[in-house]
C-alpha cells in the first residue's frame, strides 16, 4: 500500500505512457493491415505491448499484466512467423487494445488493480478465449501466477539457452529517486515474479553521518544477482522508471569475460577496489582469465570496451553504463530528451508572460512620454527579449496535430466497415503545430466532420461505380499554416452537397424563406444551422442533425471559423481556420474617435492614407476603394462602433485579408504594432459582430480586439447584396 | 508526500511515551516512540525530532513492532542510524514488525535492521 501512495505521481506517468503506447499499437495494427509482412511494424507493436506489460508489472497492476501477456504472446508468435496476421487478427488486436485502454481508465479511476472490473469481465473473458485460439497449448494455462507464465516462456526458449541466465545487476539510484516518488522495492518484487533474486547486496557507501542526512534523499545502490529465463531487455525494462541520474549495469554472468568483469568493477562509482569487493560480495566472482583476452582494461574505457564486446557478441555484454534509463525502443532517444510538465504549470507561465508583456508595454509608454532616448532604447531591448520569451513560452504549449489525426485511422476503418464502404484516409501536415488546448478541443468537431463525410459524403462502392468513380473513396485530413492561422481541412471525394436538397430542407425547417436568394457558399453554410439534417435515414454514425451546428459553435469558441467548399459529384471540403494560440497575439493598434482598437497583425496586409477625395461628406458610410485597380470593399469603424466624436481630418485604410478575401477597415489613427494579451469578454459582448476580445494596454486602458473574419464576412455579404441589387 | 501527510496524522505516526519499555533492560532514561508507519512522509519530521532529542543526550527506543508501513526511505533512515556510531548507541529499535522485516529482506537490509534492534543486542 505504501507503494501505491508513494508512487501516485509515477503511476500518473504510467497511465499517460500506457495511453500513448496503446495509441501506437493502434497505429501499428492499422499499418499492418496494409502490409502484414512489415516485420519492423510487427516488432514495434510487440515492443509496445511488452512495455505496457512490464510497466504495469512494476506498478503492481496485475490485471493489466495478465491480460497483456496473452496479447504479447500472440504478437510474439506473429513476429516469429508462427501465425499470420490477417483481418481477424487485426480486429482482435484492436479490440484487445480497446479493452486494455478501458482497464487503464478503470484503474486510474480507482478500480482494484488486481481484479478485472465487473463490467469488463465478460469482454475480457471473450477476448482471452479468442487470444488463446492463437496460443500454443503449453502456454494456454494462464490462470496461475506470473511465475508459471515465465516458466512456460522459459520452456519455449530453452532451445536457445542452456538453462536460466544469471544476470548481475549493478544499480545506483539518483539522490532524487525517493522524493520523486520512485521506490526500488516494487521493482525487485517484479523481478522476483519472473525469476529469483539470489543475492541482494545494498550499497550504502554514500550514506552520510546522521547529522548530515537528508532523509528524503536516496543514498542507496544495489548489487544484485538475478536468475531468470528472461532476456536482457526484460531486465533493463524493469528499471525503466528510474529517475535521471541513476545508473544501471546489467551483465550476463555466464558469458562475462575477465575484462568485462574488471571493467564493470572499475566503472562502479565506488572505485575499482571497492567495486571488486562489492561484486564478490554479491556472488559475482571474477571469471577465469583466458590467455587471448588477458589485456588490461583502463578504467576510463569501460563503456567503450563493453560496447565493443557487445558489437562482437551481442549476448555477451548486455549493458554499458546507462545514465538515464529509458525503454530501448526506437523513440527512446527522443523520449530521453523530453520532460513531462503538468499543463497547469505551463498555463501559469503563459499567464505570467502575458502580465510581463502588459507591464513592459507600460514601461514603453512611460519612456515615450518622458521622451528619453536611452530609456526608449533600453525598453526596446527588453521588449525584444520579452517577445522571444513569449514565443518560447507559447512554443512550450504547441503540440503536433499528427496524434489527433492518427486517431482517425481507426475511426475511418471501423466506420467504413460498418457502412459497407471502402475508404482510404490521406493525412498531410501531421507535424503542423498548434496550441495544446486547441488540439484538445478540436478533436470532437473533427470527429463529427469525419463521421459525417463517411456517412453522408462518401458513396458505397456500387454508387461510386455507377458514377464512374473508383470503388474506394478518399477521405483527407490536411493541416497547414496560413496567415498566422492553422488550417485544417476535412475533404472527401464523395457525392458533394446537393444544393437543391439543402434549400428544400432549409425551407421545410423554416431556416430560410422560400423566396430567399442564396449564393452557393451560403447554401453550403446552411448545413450548420441548428436542427438541419438532409440524411434520408438517421443512423448511429451521424445524421441526427444535432451535430453540425455544435461543430460550428465549438470551432467558433476557439476563435476559429469553418467554411465549406463543395462540388456535386466531385466532393466536399470543410476548411477550419484556427488561431495559433489562444493567449497572446501580435496586434496592430488603431484609433477611432477617442478609443483604441487592436487588429490581429496576422490579418493586416498594408495601411494606406485615405485620400480626402474619397472621404465623402458622410464619415459613417461604408465605401469601396480602388486599390491599384483592385476592388476593395471597406468598412468604417466609426459606423460599426457608432462613434459620434468629431470627424477626423484624414482617415486611414487598413487592408486586411482572411481566407483569400481582402477588405479595408477604415480608422482615424494608426498607432503601430504591439503585443496583445487576449482577455476574454463577458457574455454581454457575445452577439457583438466586430469584437473578439479585449486587451489591457500599457497605460492600463482597455482596447477591444477587432474580429476581422466576422467583419470581412459582413463586408463581403454587403458587397454581394449590393452587386445583386 | 503531501497526500501522505494528509492521511497520516503525525501523532498517529509516532507517539512519545517517555516510559521505560518493559522489554528494555538498560533504558531507564530511554524515551519510547511508537512508529505506526515509516514512509518518506514521516522520515523528515521524525529526523528533526530525533536530532533535537539527541541534543539532549537522551536515548530513544523506536517501537516498530506494529509498524504497518515502511518504504525504502524508512529503511534507509534506520540504516543511517545504525551506520552512524555516534547515534546507534543512543537510538535503537524493537524487534521489527513482519512488514518491516519483509521489506528489509527485499532490499537486503535485514542485517542492518537486526543490528539496531534491542532483541538482537540482548
Amino acid at each position: 500500500m505504501t507503494f501505491e501512495l508513494d508512487l501516485d505521481s509515477a503511476r500518473g506517468v504510467f497511465f499517460a505512457e500506457a495511453r500513448q503506447l496503446l495509441g501506437e499499437v493502434e497505429t501499428y495494427v492499422l499499418q499492418l493491415e496494409q502490409d502484414p509482412q512489415d516485420s519492423e511494424t510487427l516488432n514495434a507493436a510487440f515492443r509496445a505491448a511488452h512495455t505496457i506489460k512490464g510497466s504495469a508489472g512494476v506498478f503492481g497492476l496485475s490485471v493489466i499484466t495478465h491480460f497483456v501477456h496473452n496479447l504479447e504472446t500472440v504478437l510474439d508468435r506473429v513476429r516469429n512467423g508462427e501465425i499470420g496476421f490477417d483481418a481477424e487478427m487485426s480486429t482482435l488486436v484492436l479490440e484487445c487494445r480497446d479493452h486494455i485502454s478501458e482497464l487503464v481508465d478503470a484503474i486510474e479511476n480507482g478500480a482494484d488493480a488486481t481484479e478485472v472490473p465487473a463490467e469488463l469481465v465478460q469482454g475480457q473473458d471473450a477476448l482471452t478465449q479468442r487470444l488463446k485460439a492463437y496460443l500454443h497449448d503449453d502456454t494456454v494455462n494462464h490462470q496461475d501466477e506470473l511465475n508459471q507464465v515465465a516458466q512456460a516462456q522459459g520452456a519455449q526458449n530453452s532451445s536457445a539457452h542452456q538453462g536460466p541466465a544469471q544476470w548481475h545487476i549493478s544499480l545506483r539510484l539518483s539522490p532524487s529517486t525517493l522524493c520523486d516518488g520512485f521506490d526500488p522495492a516494487p521493482i525487485l518484487n517484479y523481478l522476483s515474479a519472473y525469476g529469483e533474486l539470489k543475492q541482494i547486496v545494498p550499497v550504502i557507501d554514500k550514506l552520510p553521518s546522521f547529522q548530515a542526512l537528508d532523509p528524503e534523499l536516496c543514498y542507496l545502490g544495489f548489487e544484485l544477482t538475478y536468475e531468470t529465463d528472461k532476456d536482457l531487455a526484460f531486465v533493463e525494462e524493469a528499471f525503466e522508471f528510474l529517475t535521471e541520474g541513476s545508473s544501471l549495469n546489467v551483465v550476463n554472468m555466464h558469458t562475462c569475460t575477465p575484462e568485462q568483469w574488471d571493467a564493470l568493477a572499475a566503472g562502479l562509482p565506488e572505485g575499482q577496489a571497492r567495486g571488486e569487493e562489492l561484486l564478490r560480495e554479491s556472488g559475482f566472482e571474477r571469471p577465469f582469465a583466458l590467455p587471448e583476452l588477458g589485456e588490461s582494461v583502463p578504467a576510463a574505457l569501460v563503456g567503450e570496451v563493453l560496447a565493443k564486446r557487445a558489437a562482437a557478441q551481442p549476448d555477451e555484454v548486455v549493458s554499458v553504463q546507462v545514465t538515464q534509463k529509458k525503454a530501448p525502443n526506437k523513440n527512446s532517444a527522443a523520449a530521453s530528451q523530453s520532460i513531462r510538465v503538468p499543463s497547469d504549470k505551463l498555463d501559469t507561465l503563459i499567464n505570467l508572460v502575458g502580465e510581463l508583456v502588459i507591464a513592459n508595454a507600460g514601461t514603453v509608454e512611460q519612456a515615450k512620454q518622458m521622451n528619453n532616448t536611452s530609456m526608449l532604447e533600453a525598453t526596446s531591448a527588453v521588449a525584444s527579449l520579452i517577445e522571444e520569451i513569449r514565443d518560447g513560452a507559447l512554443g512550450l504549449r504547441m503540440v503536433q496535430i499528427g496524434e489527433t489525426f492518427q486517431r482517425f485511422q481507426r475511426v475511418v476503418r471501423d466506420t467504413s466497415k460498418s457502412l459497407g464502404k471502402q475508404v482510404t484516409l490521406e493525412i498531410t501536415g501531421e507535424d503542423t503545430e498548434l496550441d495544446k488546448s486547441v488540439v484538445e478541443k478540436i478533436g470532437d468537431p473533427l470527429m463529427h466532420l469525419v463521421r459525417n463525410a463517411l456517412d453522408h459524403g462518401l458513396e458505397t462502392p456500387e454508387e461510386r461505380a455507377a458514377a464512374g468513380k473508383s470503388g474506394t473513396g478518399k477521405l483527407g485530413l490536411h493541416a497547414y499554416h496560413d496567415s498566422g492561422h492553422i488550417v485544417i481541412e476535412v475533404s472527401d471525394n464523395g457525392r458533394g452537397l446537393a444544393r437543391e436538397k439543402i434549400i428544400r430542407k432549409a425551407i421545410e425547417k423554416g431556416i430560410i424563406a422560400p423566396d430567399q436568394a442564396l449564393s452557393d457558399a451560403e447554401v453550403n453554410m446552411l448545413i450548420f444551422a441548428p436542427g438541419f439534417s438532409t440524411a434520408e435515414q438517421v443512423t448511429d454514425i451521424s445524421g441526427r442533425g444535432v451535430g453540425m451546428d455544435v461543430v460550428k459553435k465549438n470551432i467558433e469558441a476557439l476563435r476559429g471559423t469553418v467554411q465549406v467548399r463543395s462540388q456535386v459529384g466531385v466532393g466536399t471540403t470543410f476548411e477550419i481556420r484556427l488561431p495559433l494560440t489562444l493567449a497572446i497575439i501580435d496586434g496592430f493598434m488603431i484609433g477611432v474617435g477617442n478609443e483604441i482598437y487592436v487588429i490581429p497583425l496576422g490579418y493586416v496586409r498594408e495601411c494606406l492614407e485615405l485620400p480626402t477625395e474619397v472621404l465623402g461628406s458622410d464619415d459613417r458610410m461604408d465605401l469601396h476603394y480602388d486599390l491599384r485597380g483592385e476592388f476593395l470593399p471597406c468598412v468604417r469603424l466609426r459606423k460599426v462602433f457608432d462613434c459620434h466624436s468629431g470627424k477626423p481630418k484624414r482617415e486611414n485604410i487598413i487592408v486586411v485579408s482572411f481566407g483569400g478575401v481582402k477588405a479595408g477597415i477604415v480608422a482615424d489613427q494608426l498607432h503601430g504594432e504591439s503585443q496583445t494579451v487576449i482577455k476574454p469578454l463577458g457574455n454581454i459582448f457575445e452577439n457583438n459582430r466586430a469584437i473578439s476580445g479585449a486587451t489591457i494596454m500599457g497605460n492600463g486602458n482597455v482596447a477591444l480586439i477587432i474580429d476581422v473574419p466576422k467583419l470581412i464576412g459582413e463586408v463581403v455579404n454587403l458587397t454581394a447584396v449590393h452587386s445583386e441589387v | 508526500m503531501s497526500e501522505n501527510q494528509d492521511w497520516m496524522n503525525e501523532s498517529e505516526a509516532y507517539a512519545v511515551t517517555d516510559e521505560a519499555p518493559a522489554h528494555s533492560e538498560t533504558a531507564a532514561q530511554e524515551s519510547e516512540w511508537t512508529l505506526a508507519c515509516l514512509t518518506i512522509a514521516e522520515c523528515a519530521p521524525l529526523y528533526e525530532k530525533l536530532k533535537a532529542h539527541l541534543n539532549d543526550e537522551q536515548p530513544v527506543l523506536l517501537d516498530i513492532r506494529n509498524c504497518q508501513e515502511i518504504d525504502t526511505a524508512g529503511l534507509q533512515f534506520l540504516a543511517a542510524i545504525q551506520n552512524d556510531p555516534e547515534v546507534n548507541l543512543r537510538v535503537r529499535w524493537t524487534q521489527p514488525s513482519e512488514e518491516v522485516a519483509r521489506k528489509a529482506s527485499r532490499l537486503g537490509l535485514t542485517s542492518w535492521i537486526e543490528a539496531g534492534s534491542v532483541g538482537a543486542m540482548a
